[in-house]
């Protein structure tokens, strides 16, 4: 039996406690994504906010039952507050600010084909070549430094081949298109887009001078997320009083060249530096074998990735529909964010290209500069975007970028820093889909948050430290 | 001035499954954070799962039966 004098609860009080009670799913679902990717300052503040929940739920409750509630002054507060609430949840999904114009790469760039390879920012140090003749004449094994360190042999010399004479001939492009792509994410792709080879953005010449020619009609991009764990700074302690010196010594470790150091690096340092660099190795050996499935198919296709590209990655991947361009200058994918790597196929085999995909992701880093503050010598531009090539985007300074990088070649503090860098989990998903409603309150909200729970806050100190060393140190 | 007064009595039995029920989410709570230490979302979520499962027949057992009275006099 309900007892007679105790006051029923309002509608507007339950509705109040089922509110509340929604954030307790999503506090413990962050708690838990938050404990996976290591971030414990996340883990501590959602399970705080679930607690805190939790308590006003059940305050909310105890002073309904005592009829605490009744007065004109709470019923009101209760009511407004509901009011407040819708209001502020519609500016949430009411998208408010402006579609960047000049986002769609086909209509506005005025495209790179006279592009020399030759002449990109860091060419001199990311291309310094050691050749070896190997056993057979044509196998000339090519060494680049991330090769050294990591002790492999680059795919440079696998890049293109024989075609099958044996031509499979294609009688439905979807599920030839469908199975590429299951096949490129077997030999490790994390994300697939195709596009059209604009022949924009094929460069003039390669990295070493030598003329291009590819005339391919399509270019299979295929997008591979670093470990979360790695995509920060690895500042090789102590960097701050031997600034220069230590990337080389590390270098000479990885390539086994050296085993006693002057300054002794932490394990930890040399892992991290292996790891990333054999992961964008990796990327290379999955282009390389994609290349040359398609090749036994009896259809031509070339393997482009890092110093060894000449096609654009990065046009070529937005309109692969696999991400926009940041402000940091990186292709912000949705499941990696910005710590991808992006190795391309080119081919003629006939596939149906994606589209490109606007995510609202340019319009978030209009409110959002966290690259930018990280960044030690301040290469990645404050404030609006401005026309480039007939983009409206932001221009990363190449040179200022690469002249830091030689000293400390995994640098990454933008990268680190964006609040896209995140493991690709379901509560993040959800974000990335909030912010893609281009609302002002939510992209503000979104960032607070990130700052609140504390990503990215490490590259961002890091690359603060960095950037008071750089004032120190002469360059 | 709070006044606490807390009451209960259970067979020795029921004391144990209580403690079999406990252990049993205990263990899955610990399974999902050492598993979500490792970055294994997924599997994480599922060992707690599987606890839970684990757990649901003590817990009907302990919603649905009581020891009788014959049970309570002669035990
Ligand atoms: S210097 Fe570092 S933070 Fe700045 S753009 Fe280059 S990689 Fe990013
Ligand atoms: S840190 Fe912010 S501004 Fe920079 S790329 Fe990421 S979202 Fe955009």
């Amino acid at each position: 039996m309900t007892d007679p004098t105790r006051p029923r609860m309002r509608w507007y009080t339950l509705l109040w406690v089922l509110l509340l009670s929604l954030f307790i799913p999503l506090g413990i679902l962050l708690a838990t994504t938050a404990l996976a990717e290591h971030e414990f300052r996340a883990v501590a503040v959602s399970l705080g906010a679930t607690l805190l929940i939790i308590g006003l739920i059940l305050l909310l409750l105890a002073l309904s039952r005592r009829g605490a509630l009744e007065s004109l002054y709470a019923r009101r507060g209760l009511k407004a507050g509901l009011a407040v609430t819708a209001l502020f949840t519609a500016s949430l999904v009411i998208p408010s600010e402006a579609s960047l114009p000049r986002k769609d790469i086909r209509r506005f760039t005025t495209g790179t084909q006279a592009y020399d390879a030759s002449t990109q920012p860091g060419n001199e140090i990311f291309t310094q070549i050691e050749k070896k003749q190997a056993s057979s004449d044509k196998d000339v094994m090519t060494f680049s430094i991330f090769d050294v360190c990591v002790g492999k042999v680059s795919h440079r010399v696998s890049r293109d081949g024989e075609v099958s004479p044996n031509r499979v001939e294609v009688i439905n492009p979807g599920i030839l298109t469908q199975k590429l792509k299951a096949d490129a994410k077997a030999l490790g792709a994390d994300v697939v887009g195709i596009t059209e080879l604009d022949p924009r953005f094929v460069f003039q010449k390669d990295n070493e001078g030598n003329p291009v020619r590819l005339k391919h009609r399509y270019a299979i991009v295929l997008g591979k997320g670093l470990d979360y764990k790695l995509s920060h700074p690895t500042a090789p302690l102590p960097w701050q009083s031997l600034y220069s010196s230590i990337p080389e010594e590390v270098a000479a470790v990885l390539s086994g060249r050296q085993v006693q150091t002057a300054t002794q690096i932490p394990e930890e340092t040399l892992n991290e530096y292996r790891e990333t660099l054999e992961f964008f190795s990796d990327g290379g050996r999955t282009a390389v074998e994609l290349a040359s499935l398609i090749r036994s198919y009896g259809y031509p296709a070339r393997a482009h990735f890092g110093r060894w590209s000449e096609v654009q990655v990065v046009p070529l991947a937005i309109m692969a529909g696999l991400g926009e361009l940041g402000k940091n200058g990186m292709l912000v994918n949705p499941a990696f964010g910005p710590r991808g790597s992006f190795p391309i196929v080119t081919t003629d085999l006939p596939l149906i290209p994606d589209r490109q995909v606007d995510l609202g992701i340019q319009e978030f880093c209009r409110a959002c500069a966290k690259c930018a503050d990280a960044c030690p010598p301040r290469a990645v531009p404050q404030g609006d975007p401005a026309l480039v090539n007939g983009l409206l985007r932001w221009q990363v300074d190449g040179t200022k970028c690469f002249s830091y990088i030689k000293t400390n070649p995994k640098c990454m503090a933008c990268v680190g820093a964006c609040p896209y860098n995140k493991k690709d989990y379901f509560v993040h998903r959800l974000a990335v889909t909030a912010i893609a409603r281009k609302s002002r309150v939510m992209n503000w909200l979104m960032l607070r948050l990130d700052n609140l729970l504390g990503y990215g806050a490490r590259s961002v100190r890091v690359g603060q430290e960095a950037r008071k060393t750089l004032v120190r140190v002469p360059q | 001035m709070l006044n606490l007064k807390v009451n209960f009595q259970m067979k020795w039995y029921e004391g144990l499954l209580w403690a079999v029920e406990i252990g049993l989410v205990a263990f899955g709570l610990w399974a999902l954070v050492d598993t979500l230490m490792i970055s294994c979302s997924k599997a994480a979520w599922r060992f707690l799962l599987l606890f839970l499962i684990w757990a649901l027949p003590g817990a009907a057992v302990l919603v649905f039966f009581r020891p009788g009275r014959n049970a309570q006099d002669n035990a």
